[in-house]
Order: C-alpha cells, then structure tokens, then sequence
C-alpha cells in the first residue's frame, strides 16, 4: 500500500502530448478514480504507472520512493486489464499462482504457500469450482474475476484498472461494481481505476479526476464535482441525463435565457450589463407537469413533449420549449409523477428546488465559487 | 474454406455447374502435384529392363530390388543420418535465436524495427550462388570443410531471416496486453517470453521449424559445395551422384528420392493439426 504521486508527468507519442504535465498525489489506500472520453490519455497514465512506458518528463514516486525509470517487474503494482489477459494456456489456477512464482516473488512461496494463497483469493472472489478450468472456458464475469485475483493475489502496493467492467453486460457490471467497492474496503489498496463510464467514477471512487486531452479538468469527491463543476466540459460530463446549457444575457442583476429570468447571486463577481452567459441545470432541478398555470413568471417555461424515458422510477422528459422560434431549445427535466404524460403534450417545465450553475460562454469556466441555491431568493420575489 | 462451402449450398443448375468446375479444378490440382511423384513411384517398383522401354510401360511384374540395391550398394544410410543432423540442428538454431530477434522486435521498445527487418529480409533476398565462393573460402579458412558443422551454419545463417519474419507476425499476433500482464505480475522480458509469450505461439513456432527443416533436407548448392565425402554429405547431393560413368541407374535414384521424402511427409502429418492451428492463430481472440 502507497501513496502515488506524480510531478508534472508528460509523455507525447509521435504527435501531441498524450499526457501534459499531470501533478496529483493519490492518497494512501484510497480509491481514485479517472475518468474522460476515449483517447484521454487515461490508459497511457496507467501504462506510465505500471511502467510500461516510460514518461517523456517528469516523475512518479510510490511512498516518496522515485520509481520512474524502474521497470514492471520491480514496481510491486497490478494491473487489470480491459481485455483481461488471462493466460490462454494456464489454467485458472495457474493463472492465479503465476504472480507468486515468477521473478523476485517466487523466494517468499513455497508449493504448499502458493495453494493456500490460491485457495483464499479463489474463495474471496468465489471461483473455488473454476480452478482447473482454462481462460476461453469461462464466462466474461468469471475471466473478469480471474483477472482480479491474479492482481490482487500478491497484496500490489498500488493495484490499477483499465476499464475491467465495460466487456460485462449492464446487469453483471452493476454487480461487479458492488464487489470491487467491497474488495477495496476489506483490502484497502491504494486503487487507481481508469474507466469512461461517469457511473462508475461517481459509484466507486472516493476521489475523481476528469480528464480531457491529457489534463486533469477538475478533481475532487464525487459530489463535488456534481454539485460543483469547475467548467461546462466536466458539467456535461458527470450525471445523466447530462446538464442542460442554455444561453442566456446579464440583465440588470439577472441572467436572462429566452425562457427563464434567473437572478445572479449577491455575491456576483462582475455584472457588466449585456455580457453573455452560460447557464446550466441539471435535469432533476427542473420538474415538468400538465398545470397550465405558471407557477412563477420567468422561472417556469411553456413547451411540447418530444421525449419520454423510462428508465429510473421518474422518467427524464425532453422538452422543446416554446420560444416563438421554428425549433426551440429542447430541456430535459424530471416529470411530476402525478401526471401520465405523452409524447406532444403541452406541458410547464419549472424550476422547483433550483440549482443554477453559471459558466463563461468563451473559456467554460465556472463563475462564482461554488453552488447555490435560489430556492430562498425565489421566495423573496 | 468458405468459398468452397458456399459452393456446396444450392442445388440450382448453376450450382451444378460450380460443383463440376470445381471437381475439375481440385482433379487437376492433384494430378499437377501427385504425377511426378506417382511417376516416380512407379519407377521405383519397375526391373531394369522395363525402365528402359520406349514409350514407357506399366510393369507387369513389381519389384524391390532397387530398394535392397539403395541400402546395400550405396551410403544412404549414413547421409540419411547426415541430413537429419544438419536439418534438426539448423531449424532449432534458426528458430531459438530467431525467435529471440522475432520477440525483441514484436515487443521490446527498440529503435528502427522497419529498418532492421527490412535489412534481414534484404540479406535473404542474396541468390546463393552469389556468395558461394567467399562461402567456401571462409569455410575452408574455419577448417569446417565437409563437416556437418558447416551445414549447419550456412543453413541457419538462410533460415534465419525466414524465422525472423514468421515469427516475428505471430508474435506480433498475440495480444500485447499478454506480455504487458506478465510484466506487470513479476516476469523480466526473458522469462515473460518463455512463460507467456511462448506456449500459445507453440503452433506458429511448430510450423516455422517445419518449414525450415524443409529448406534444409532440400538444400542442394551449399551441400554440395561444402562437402566431399559421406562424413558430411546429405541425401539430395548423394542422389545427384548416383549417376555412374556409363548408366544411370534410374531406378535407385527414384528408390532413394521416395526414401528421402519420407521423413519429411510424416513430419508434415504429424504437424498438420498445427500447421492450421498456426495459419488460423489470429483469428482466435486472446
């Protein structure tokens, strides 16, 4: 077990930096999670990590020792993988004990120590009838558990994973989600996970790092990063049904879009007359129903139901406001359960508990320190 | 494979006409490859009398006289013993340090793989003929002259390149993330070759020892150029000597070239189930 940190660590291929100048420190036996779209450069930090390739600058040190330039084999970290590489030849078992009988590990196991390891991290992950089964004899979940077991079986130091659960169907993954939670409390590894999924990070980690062309976006615990986005790009990113953005213009202390009238904190930092704005608001602050009486003028907007999704208890409803235009703005809110709703229904989409997030239009940070609610403002007006 | 199974499918006329064109084709396919051989076959079984015949006839009577005359007249034996030395010997060399230059290139972070194989690939490309003189001094300055030690260098120094190649794709065609794990799980490059890397490219290894063992038993010009006596001489040159002052003794060289295939037809059976294994490694997902 380790803290990881790293120090401005570049690598470039043949072209742009994959990886441009990340300084973090991940903290002792805490679960960090990475995440970012596909060519990130969440996999080459990992690479990098593991030390299979090495960094164009900078430097990495596991508990303050600068483990850099030293190779694989000397690292003392696991890594799972996304295609799981299970050896095609080995059987489970083998496969399992392959850690402790190669290299500089082999001296501390003797025959009967490698099966009684074997035998605790195959009851541990419940793979105890699978041993002399051979990798293209299981089923994606069981080689997926392999694969954990033959990292975690020589207690890594640091243990990491490239997106082990997006081969799994959806059911199984949300399964594995919970038992990786599980193994990380009972084991307490200090865990670096790469994944793209954002339920993954928000489910599993203790801290985040959201990365986009090879920097970190923002870092933090996962509510923070929701209730708190530092720019639009991590807004869109973490929650689901993502953020809605809509386009709006500082008018005499409020944030005017082409439906709502949203008032700017006290707090504002500047409140140049006519300067444009982002706004942003997740999908549940945002609730739909059939009331055709409008709740409060400027903070609800009338619209036709292009949308309905089904799939959590509330359903996510798609919008399209009425703004006089040919095509409106669509929204996506939450329906007021009360009402069975239909596609092409006149409906209010309103602002209930609202939280509102302002970010500048040109470099998609986040303006104002952190969030807040209008909710008692609200009441004021 | 699929190509001919579709073929096999409908039972329209065109079909029909496809199962007869290829029918045709396979028929032909065979005989252009068996008749020498058949030709052969049957000279080997024929009396004296009957091989000289004008046009050639089918023997009435089988014999295998001329098997009895290889064995007791001439010094196969010793040359079968010979090319089998030199064979064995030159395709394990080519392959375990081909197989090493092959995993340096799939796998290690090395500078100018393109260059380097291109380079090994160009060295191939030298007719053999062309450095058949430096050859031979070099061999007689090494004092190796007819000794199987020196055939088995010159055929390894031809087979490697070969060996680089193939094995080269087939280790290129296991995951990297195979090598990457066993990295990662203890292993330094060597022993992540041999534990991991290896084993499931055994087909592929399989196969490429089986053709250069191939290249070797028919190796021909470096064979006879480097040898004199039967202390280092292998079969294809002890058969071209077959042939005395005044006759040419058609019936034991025939004997003697079914001999000789022999071996090389069993070796090709034997590892028939991985030459496919080998061609197919590919498409079997890691």
């Amino acid at each position: 077990m380790a803290e990881v940190r790293l120090e401005a660590l570049r690598k470039e291929f043949n072209g742009p930096d994959i990886v441009r100048g990340l300084t973090l420190t991940i903290r002792d036996g805490e679960f960090f999670v990475v995440v970012g779209p596909s060519g990130c450069g969440k996999s080459t930090l990992l690479h990098l990590l593991a030390g299979l390739e090495l960094p164009t600058e900078g430097r990495v040190y596991f508990d303050g020792r600068d483990v850099t330039l030293l190779p694989p084999h000397l690292r003392d970290v696991a890594l799972v993988f996304q295609s799981y590489a299970l050896y095609p030849h080995m059987t489970v078992e083998d496969n399992l004990a392959f850690p402790l009988r190669v290299g500089s590990r082999r001296s501390r196991f003797d025959r009967m120590g490698i099966a009684a390891e074997v035998q605790r991290i195959a009851e541990l992950l419940g793979l105890t009838n699978l041993l002399d089964r051979r990798p293209r004899e299981l089923s994606g979940g069981q080689r997926q558990r392999v694969a954990l077991g033959r990292a975690l079986i020589r207690k890594p130091q640091v243990f990491l994973l490239d997106e082990p659960l997006s081969n799994l169907d959806a059911q199984l993954r949300a399964g594995m989600r919970g038992e990786l939670r599980r193994l990380h409390d009972q084991l307490r590894i200090t865990t670096i996970y790469v994944t793209h999924d954002q339920v993954e990070a928000m489910t599993l980690a203790d801290r985040v790092a959201i990365l986009q062309h090879g920097t970190v976006e923002q870092m933090g615990t996962p509510s923070e990063l929701y209730d708190a986005p530092a720019n639009i790009f991590v807004a869109g990113f973490i929650g689901q049904p993502p953020m809605n953005m809509m386009e709006a213009k500082i008018c005499r202390g409020i944030a005017e879009t082409d439906t709502f009238h949203i008032p700017l904190p006290m707090d504002w930092p500047h409140r140049a007359e006519g300067s444009p704005l982002k706004v942003g608001i997740r999908p549940e602050h945002l609730r739909v129903s059939k009331s055709s009486r409008k709740a409060n003028p400027g903070m609800s907007a009338e619209g036709i139901v292009r949308l309905i999704e089904r799939s959590s208890g509330h359903p996510w409803v798609t919008v399209e406001l009425a703004t006089g235009h040919a095509s409106g703005p669509t929204l996506v809110a939450l329906s007021d359960s009360r009402h069975e709703l239909r596609a092409r229904d006149a409906v209010v989409v309103s602002m209930r508990q609202a939280v509102v997030h302002f970010f500048n239009p040109i470099t998609g940070a986040r303006i104002g320190g952190h969030s807040f609610g209008t909710d008692e403002r609200l009441g004021s007006l | 494979m699929s190509l001919l199974t579709s073929w096999s499918l409908p039972s329209s006329t065109r079909s029909t006409a496809r199962r007869f064109m290829r029918t045709v084709l396979l028929v032909g396919a065979i005989v252009l490859c068996m008749a020498p051989v058949t030709w052969q076959a049957i000279t080997s079984v024929k009396s004296d009398s009957d091989l000289v015949r004008l046009p050639p006839v089918f023997p009435e009577h089988l014999t295998a006289e001329h098997y009895r005359e290889v064995f007791a007249r001439s010094t196969l034996t010793r040359e079968l013993l010979n090319s089998t030395v030199v064979a064995t010997a030159s395709s394990a060399l080519a392959v375990g340090v081909g197989g090493l230059c092959a995993f340096a290139l799939a796998r290690l972070p090395l500078g100018g793989k393109p260059w380097i194989l291109g380079l090994v690939l160009a060295v191939s490309m030298f007719p053999p003929i062309a450095v058949m003189s430096p050859l031979y001094l070099l061999v007689r300055a090494l004092g190796l002259r007819d000794t199987l030690e020196a055939l088995i260098l010159t055929h390894t120094t031809y087979s490697l390149p070969l060996a680089i190649w193939i094995l080269t794709s087939f280790f290129r065609q296991l995951p990297v993330e195979l090598y990457w794990a066993a990295r990662v799980d203890g292993c330094t490059p060597l022993s992540a070759l041999f534990r991991v890397i290896a084993p499931p490219a055994l087909p592929g290894i399989a196969v490429t020892g089986l053709l250069l063992f191939i290249y070797s038993w028919n190796e021909f010009m470096f064979a006879l150029t480097l040898t004199a006596t039967e202390a280092s001489r292998t079969v294809p040159v002890a058969i071209a000597q077959f042939p005395g002052l005044h006759e040419v003794p058609w019936g034991e060289m025939a004997a003697a070239s079914l001999i000789v295939t022999g071996p090389v037809a069993l070796l090709a059976l034997v590892f028939q189930r991985y030459i496919v294994a080998g061609l197919t490694a590919g498409s079997v997902k890691g």
